[in-house]
């Protein structure tokens, strides 16, 4: 469990959560990010007291996903090359490129 | 000029469809320097396509939306075109594809004209959270347009183009269309396919329709929706009637949630809500008062799930495969980097209040507590909509804020949503249309419906301005 949050005293650990999201936050903003998110844990608090039951209702879901056949479909050459452009770093021979990603210390 | 306006011109030959493109692009150029609407024109494109157009066949010419140009809010894909989300992270980024919206509006003869500002992949209440700077609302250029589509609003508030298309997450089409005077669907959840609209938090994103008025709304609705393969979440639902305004109210019942009147909501509004209801009334519809408790909860129920999601979807931005990259070192460090320069406050804010919400200890208390009270207050509003036809109340609780009024304060822009997320927590069709003003400013009225019907809400809303 992270100790960013005490229920009735709400106090963030902005550390702890933009290392969890993957995000950079400047020091400049730490602390007015961590009081935005207290007011708003604060005004959601009001959730705790509603009686809404503790089990999940599968007839709660309206589902309506009508899913595809799990089937390669070819990609036009124009929308191929449309999402290759966008690649940040491109090799000269047409390899996309990107930091290696083994050794990642999280 | 409406849609129909422009085909009359069509029809009598008064004008050309590389004319009418014109007189937008022209508009554009005169007025959106002071109202910072649009991001970017596609004049070029717009103009060659018109002409194709005007060269084209019957056939060509018989479509739905022959010659009618529009604009797209910067979230929806355009093949080859800059789609921004309004974000930073994105400014290089060129779509690879069109979105089904955009190819089901070509192929019905419909021009882009051009991509509008937003806040940030959609989160904000009024634009002020752009990458790009504020836009302003063309009625009082000292205020805002709402959000977080208020490009789109603004560009057909000030007659840049007919109508314009657009997500709608918790109120995104909605909340600005009121506060711009336009009138704004967000259909049924899945009703229009989102294929090629930038995910905010999926489980409520939908594709909204915005035009001076609910005829125009129809035209584009029957165009645009419908399954789409490429949407697991989408359905075909009714289509509204070509010719809208036959309905009789007589005996209509509007349910009125005691829950939207308390304090929160601006004197003025009230007593243009009431005088809508009255004519409804009048032509003999039935009020019908409804009491539904969790409807307080509304707001906080969204303000759990949304940031959860957009947690979630804004995890694909991380600068390896497409986007603005900045340098940082090894893998980990350049996301991090890369996603701290490209994303604003507020997306920064929603993304660790959602990583907060779904964190291992708190996720119990507040994600899935939100999930199960989501389910609740939409038991609760199918319950109500047993005794009623149409759920009526204010769009917003006031009318349109002064720039920079409620940006340091979130929680302060959050209620402005507080009626919004009703239908987009159930998932059922809303239109906002326009319904008096306080000093000058324009009101808005919500009209939500049961499930898939789309067409009986435009129906009703259409009846109002043609006969109020």
């Amino acid at each position: 469990m992270l100790n960013c949050l005490e229920m009735s005293n709400p106090l963030i650990n902005i550390d702890a959560l933009s290392a969890l999201a993957n995000l950079e936050i400047p020091s400049s903003r730490k602390a007015k990010l961590a009081e935005d998110i207290g007011e708003i844990l604060s005004y959601v608090e009001r959730l705790q007291a509603l009686d809404v039951g503790r089990q999940h209702d599968p007839r709660d879901v309206r589902s309506v996903s009508e899913m595809r056949n799990d089937v390669v479909e070819p990609l036009a050459q124009e929308e191929r090359d449309g999402v290759v452009r966008n690649f940040p770093r491109v090799s000269e021979d047409g390899l996309l490129e990107a930091h290696a990603a083994i050794d990642r210390d999280v | 000029m409406t849609i129909r306006d422009i085909q009359k011109h069509y029809a009598d030959k008064t004008m050309s469809v590389r004319e009418v493109t014109d007189a937008y692009l022209a508009r554009i150029e005169k007025r959106d320097q002071t109202i910072g609407a649009f991001l970017e024109t596609f004049a070029a494109d717009a103009r060659l396509r018109a002409d194709e157009l005007d060269a084209a066949d019957e056939d060509e010419r018989a479509k739905p939306l022959y010659g009618i140009p529009f604009a797209n809010k910067d979230i929806i894909l355009v093949a080859g075109k800059t789609a921004s989300g309004g974000s930073r992270i994105l400014e290089s980024y060129k779509a690879a594809y069109s979105a089904t919206t955009i190819e089901r509006l070509e192929a019905a003869g419909a021009i882009v004209l051009g991509r509008t500002n937003m806040d940030e992949f959609g989160c904000g209440s009024s634009t002020e959270s752009s990458a790009y700077g504020v836009t302003k609302n063309p009625i009082d250029l000292a205020r805002v347009p709402g959000g977080s589509s208020g490009g789109l609003s603004a560009a057909i508030a000030a007659e840049m183009a007919p109508f314009g298309i657009g997500g709608d997450t918790g109120g995104s089409i909605r909340q600005p269309a009121a506060l711009c005077g336009n009138c704004g669907l967000r259909p049924t959840y899945g009703a229009i396919s989102r294929y090629g609209l930038m995910a905010m938090a999926s489980s409520f994103d939908t594709v909204g329709i915005m035009a001076t008025n609910v005829e125009d709304v129809a035209s584009v609705f029957r165009v645009i929706a419908g399954r789409d393969p490429k949407d697991a979440n989408s359905h075909t639902v009714d289509a509204p009637l070509p010719e809208l305004g036959v309905m009789d109210v007589s005996g209509l019942r509007i349910g009125v949630p005691k829950q939207y009147f308390d304090d929160r909501l601006e004197p003025g509004i009230v007593e243009s809500i009431e005088q809508a209801l009255c004519a409804y009334e009048a032509a003999g519809a039935v009020r019908v008062s409804l009491d539904i408790p969790i409807l307080e909860d509304a707001l906080a129920i969204y303000y759990v799930l949304m940031p959860a999601e957009v947690s979630s979807n804004m995890n694909r931005y991380d600068g390896l495969q497409y986007g603005s990259v900045t340098e940082g070192g090894d893998l980990l460090s350049q996301v991090r980097a890369t996603r701290g320069a490209g994303f604003g406050d507020e997306v920064k804010r929603r993304i660790l209040l959602g990583t907060f919400v779904l964190s291992a200890g708190y996720v119990d208390a507040y994600y899935k507590k939100a999930v199960r009270a989501r389910h609740a207050l939409t038991r609760a509003l199918e319950e109500a909509m047993r005794g009623c036809d149409v759920i009526m109340g204010p769009t917003s609780p006031t009318v349109a804020w002064k720039i920079g009024e409620k940006f340091d304060d979130p929680i302060t822009m959050y209620l402005s949503d507080i009626y919004t997320v009703v239908p987009s927590l159930a998932g059922l069709p809303a239109i906002s249309i326009p319904c008096g003003a306080l000093d000058g400013l324009p009101i808005g009225l919500q009209i939500m419906g049961r499930h898939a019907q789309d067409a009986k809400v435009m129906d009703v809303a259409h009846w109002l301005l043609a006969h109020a």
